[in-house]
């Protein structure tokens, strides 16, 4: 199996606090067959090569939600671990045939008042995680994350992701020569699922397609993922009208981002820009300045324009101007 | 200093201005706390140790992650367990009625985890704020001297799922310290449930009100296209 992803591990069930007994992780264990028995894709019957070619399969998993024996009373009122965060697999294609890439990937249903998290997470949280593995000489690439939005919490603490739902994906290129029938990919999820309080959760969904000419998938799929693409951050680099520039004082350095004609710009580090973050301000029509401490060496992270459905984000990676 | 006022009422999301929190570095700002047990600790007491502070709340999955069956389950395990030089303090700056909050939840989970070391109470939140002490855990290391030489994860392995090889940054520190080095690893990022702080202004949690009120009003457009759907 080729895996892909974060992590290259197996998941696991976990407990908060204690161990869990034999029969809540029986229990548990037994949520993840029911998930992936309700694909009838004889995940546990059958091996894929001998099973007829059947019709691609995605069905929604059963989330495995650990929410400890603490979770309801002072943590932030009634709520259902289990039923936060399901997750479905989808593709962009209804058949895979050898040499051609298809797109993997998960979406995430986020109940009401919920969020999950971006790459990075902010101030605080823990970032979504998508795993795949996939049928023998499959190349998998990055998961990609969409832009996020902000979520403030008193202090304050600010951090970064989804609300309603998130779809994660990547891309999957099928090897030269394919074996004959289905090929099975299974995705797990890993996620932190916060409203006041924080419930982690995961699941594992498996998605089938059969060896053949490539297809488009049904039309409601190609519309998530192509809701998810226009949310991918691209290279602010080809975006036409964009300038920056920055300056260096004593004890900060701003850089000034521009883009003509742009509204409500706003700025989500990644990586080490996460801790070198002063602050952000807009500096007039379609200008933002993002303000680093002066030990920062780089800007990186992502620039938003727009809020909404309609955002759009663009990826910035720019060295800071020597000392 | 103007300008730099002006930069942080501005912001859309500013990180607490340097010289208002707890700086690596510069000496830990001191403070005077009272623990489940009602004594009063003061940071400044300790002076002559090595302080691991922990931020903390009983009910968060990660601290229970820590303390129920990752790095700090066993007392006698943790970083610098051993050292007479190395105390640790756990601190709580959930406001009250949040997650977490209370003496006696908070005895209760200390004595549950056998934690041997004192669980701080800082309901108003000030202390919290002081150091900017984001999440629960977020883990700052004071040297003998009273100066910030860590601040940010406990370890690279959240929940235990550590990204390549695990470090427990707080063992790193101390082993600096021991070893009369400077400390290598002085800040990251940390991770984990936010801090339960009280509302101390308008911020609420969710999104932006700017994204607040979009989303609101694409619903609102939802609503009357389907109310046009229907009739």
């Amino acid at each position: 199996m080729a895996r892909g992803g974060i992590h290259a591990k197996m998941p696991t069930v976990y407990a908060y606090g204690k161990f869990m007994t034999a029969t809540e992780a029986a229990a548990a264990m037994l949520v993840g067959a029911a998930a992936l028995a309700a694909l009838g894709c004889g995940a546990t019957s059958s091996s894929p090569n001998d099973a007829p070619a059947p019709a691609p399969t995605a069905a929604p998993a059963t989330a495995s939600a650990t929410a400890g024996a603490h979770a309801g009373a002072a943590s932030g009122g009634d709520f259902d671990p289990d039923q936060l965060v399901q997750m479905t697999a989808l593709a962009d294609a209804d058949a895979i045939a050898a040499g051609q890439t298809v797109t993997v990937a998960a979406r995430f249903d986020i109940a009401e008042g919920w969020h999950l998290y971006w790459e990075n997470p902010g101030e605080s949280g823990l970032a979504t995680e998508l795993e795949v593995s996939a049928p023998d000489g499959f190349e998998l690439g990055p998961v990609r994350y969409p832009g996020p939005i902000r979520f403030t919490s008193p202090g304050p603490v600010v951090s970064y992701g989804y609300a309603d739902e998130v779809v994660l994906s990547l891309a999957a290129r099928a090897p030269a020569t394919l074996a004959p029938g289905p090929q099975r990919f299974v995705l797990s999820g890993y996620w932190l699922a916060c409203r006041e309080v924080c419930v982690r959760g995961q699941a594992e969904v498996a998605l089938t397609l059969p060896a053949g000419p490539q297809a488009p998938a049904p039309a409601s799929q190609l519309a998530r993922l192509e809701a998810h693409r226009a949310r991918l951050p691209r290279p602010f680099s080809e975006l036409a009208g964009s300038r920056h520039s920055v300056r260096r004082a004593d004890d900060a350095l701003t850089w000034h981002i521009e883009i003509d004609g742009a509204e409500a710009l706003s700025f989500f580090p990644h990586g080490d820009s996460q801790l070198d973050l002063r602050g952000q301000a807009p500096a007039g029509d379609g200008a933002l300045s993002v303000t680093l401490r002066p030990s920062a060496t780089r800007l990186r992270g992502v620039v938003a324009v727009g809020v909404g459905q309609g955002a759009a984000f663009y990826t910035i990676d720019l060295p800071a101007p020597p000392r | 200093m103007v300008a730099a006022l002006a930069v942080g009422l501005l912001a859309i999301s500013a990180p607490a201005l340097a010289g208002t929190e707890a700086t690596v570095g510069k000496a830990a700002p001191d403070f005077s706390l009272t623990d489940v047990d009602g004594k009063t600790v003061k940071l400044s007491d300790y002076r002559g140790k090595t302080v691991v502070l922990e931020w903390f709340n009983p009910q968060c999955p990660f601290v229970k992650y820590a303390h129920g069956e990752g790095p700090l389950k066993d007392a006698s395990k943790k970083p610098g367990a051993g050292d007479a030089g190395v105390v640790w303090l756990a601190i709580n700056s959930g406001a009250a009625g949040k997650q977490g909050n209370g003496v006696e939840l908070n005895k209760t989970a200390r004595k549950d985890w056998k934690m041997d070391y004192p669980v701080l109470i800082d309901e108003s939140g000030k202390v919290g704020r002081m150091y900017g002490a984001k999440t629960t855990p977020h883990m700052y290391v004071v040297d003998t001297k009273g100066k910030l030489v860590y601040r940010g994860a406990l370890d690279n392995a959240p929940l235990g799922r550590a990204k390549g090889a695990s470090v427990n940054y707080v063992q790193a520190a101390l082993d600096d310290l021991a070893a009369g080095r400077p400390v290598a690893i002085v800040e990251t990022k940390s991770y984990g449930c936010s801090v339960k702080y009280g509302a101390a202004s308008s911020a609420l949690p969710g999104p932006d009100k700017a994204q607040r009120a979009a989303r609101a009003a694409q619903r609102a457009s939802m609503i009357v296209q389907r109310s046009a759907g229907v009739h």
